[in-house]
């Protein structure tokens, strides 16, 4: 029997297609300013939806580095950069007006992920983006990224679509083994429950449970997976 | 009475029928159909084959939306992150794992990444060394499989190019030669002496 390899796979589970239809939702009101938020719990594939979407939609992704927390000038600078910017102004103000220009240029949703690390006075700087560009925003974050929105009532009345990333569910444990093995892996609902009652929802700890289950199977040169290798797999996960 | 098994092709057909002349795109077709994985593949090409020539004529419209090609979106994934592996760029941008060594390769050739990690049975991880903003453009198209359709697409034109040339010229000599002589000559109605 040939070894079985864990193919990386991008599974579209719920969140993903809520994902889409929220960011299809926020398209709705073109032509003024407004914000998304989209949390949830680490692990649940908020950073990865919104990278692939990004990358497939031409949007603009920036991830929040806590050096930004003393420097909007160096935020912008990023922000100019990812709009295509070589050599982004050094002043705040320049830097600014420069992403502005860009934005309405070519408008593109702009994802900014783990805002929440970030001062209170940036909610300002989006919301003055978002006003004068007319592009939509959308903030990924954990869980206190909401409460950290709401409370700025003018930022967050111009929260147009919410979205919480929930624990991904056994369907999505049974296709993920299915589709990352070649479809050499049929885990039954009973054993993807184990799998899935042992992650808590977490995708990171379903990709590492599968990696040990794919080694054990490949280690008894078997592809049927019985409910004492799914134990054994998940016994070698660290907890 | 005798259950008709629908099609790929014919289920495409209905749900593009079913917008009346209204346009539509190719993800609100793909709602409609709930195609699995293997179809969802093909659905691109359907939409152009099926919809865009037939559909015209039944009253339907297909307003195509170009998919971005396959290394774009990998170049986009490489800016987000700055650091990836050739497995993410299989998972986040569809890529083939030969075709993303290929593309990473190539950017490793003009400096653009380096390797920063990885090695001795382990995945390599590559760095954005050097960000050009735009993607070097030398570096799309590198796919063998996508050549060597475009050579099949080349060489079936020059075949069927062939088979014309063939067919008029079997023509010309259907006639005992006459036609020909008289192309030969210039002048219709003499033969060469």
């Amino acid at each position: 029997m040939h070894n079985i390899k864990l193919k990386p796979t991008f599974i579209k589970n719920k969140n993903v297609r809520n994902f889409t239809v929220m960011m299809d939702a926020l398209s709705l009101s073109e032509g003024e300013g407004r914000l998304g938020v989209i949390w949830g719990r680490a692990g649940r594939g908020k950073s990865r939806t919104a990278q692939w979407y990004a990358a497939h939609h031409d949007c603009i992704y920036l991830r929040v580095v806590s050096i930004w927390r003393n420097s909007e000038a160096g935020f912008l600078q990023a922000l100019c950069r990812e709009l295509g910017v070589s050599n982004p102004p050094k002043l705040k103000d320049s830097a600014f007006f420069t992403a502005v220009h860009c934005l309405m240029d070519t408008p593109k949703p702009v994802f900014i992920d783990e805002p929440e690390k970030l001062p209170a006075s940036y909610l300002d700087l989006f919301r003055d983006l978002t006003d004068m560009t007319a592009v939509p925003f959308v903030m990924v974050g954990e869980e206190e990224l909401e409460p950290w929105m709401k409370r700025h009532r003018r930022v967050f009345s111009r929260t147009f679509q919410r979205l919480e990333f929930d624990r991904i569910e056994v369907s999505d444990v049974i296709l993920y083994a299915s589709e990352a093995t070649g479809g050499k892996v049929k885990l039954t609902p009973e054993q993807a429950g184990m799998i899935h009652a042992d992650s808590d929802g977490d995708f990171r700890m379903v990709k590492r449970a599968m990696i040990n289950l794919v080694h054990v199977l490949n280690s008894r040169n078997t592809s049927a997976a019985d409910n004492e290798v799914i134990k054994i797999a998940i016994k070698m996960g660290l907890k | 009475m005798v259950k008709k098994t629908l099609t790929f092709a014919d289920r495409v057909r209905d749900a593009a029928h079913q917008y009346r002349g209204e346009p539509f795109g190719a993800d609100q077709l793909a709602e409609k159909l709930n195609p699995n994985a293997q179809e969802r593949a093909r659905l691109h090409d359907f939409m152009h084959e099926v919809v865009t020539q037939k559909g015209e004529d039944e009253g339907y419209r297909f307003v195509g939306k170009k998919r971005a090609a396959t290394e774009q979106v990998a170049w986009r994934i490489l800016r987000f992150r700055k650091v990836v592996t050739i497995a993410d760029l299989e998972e986040l941008a569809g890529m083939g794992a030969a075709h993303a060594r290929r593309w990473v390769h190539a950017l490793r050739d003009r400096g653009i990444v380096t390797r920063i990690g990885g090695g001795a049975g382990k995945p390599h991880i590559w760095k954005l060394a050097h960000d050009t903003v735009a993607m070097p453009d030398d570096t799309a198209g590198r796919d063998p499989d996508h050549r060597f359709r475009a050579h099949r697409k080349g060489a079936v034109r020059k075949i069927g190019e062939g088979q014309n040339a063939l067919r008029e010229a079997r023509e010309l000599l259907m006639d005992g030669g006459k036609a020909c002589d008289e192309a030969m000559a210039g002048q219709p109605g003499k033969t060469p002496n």
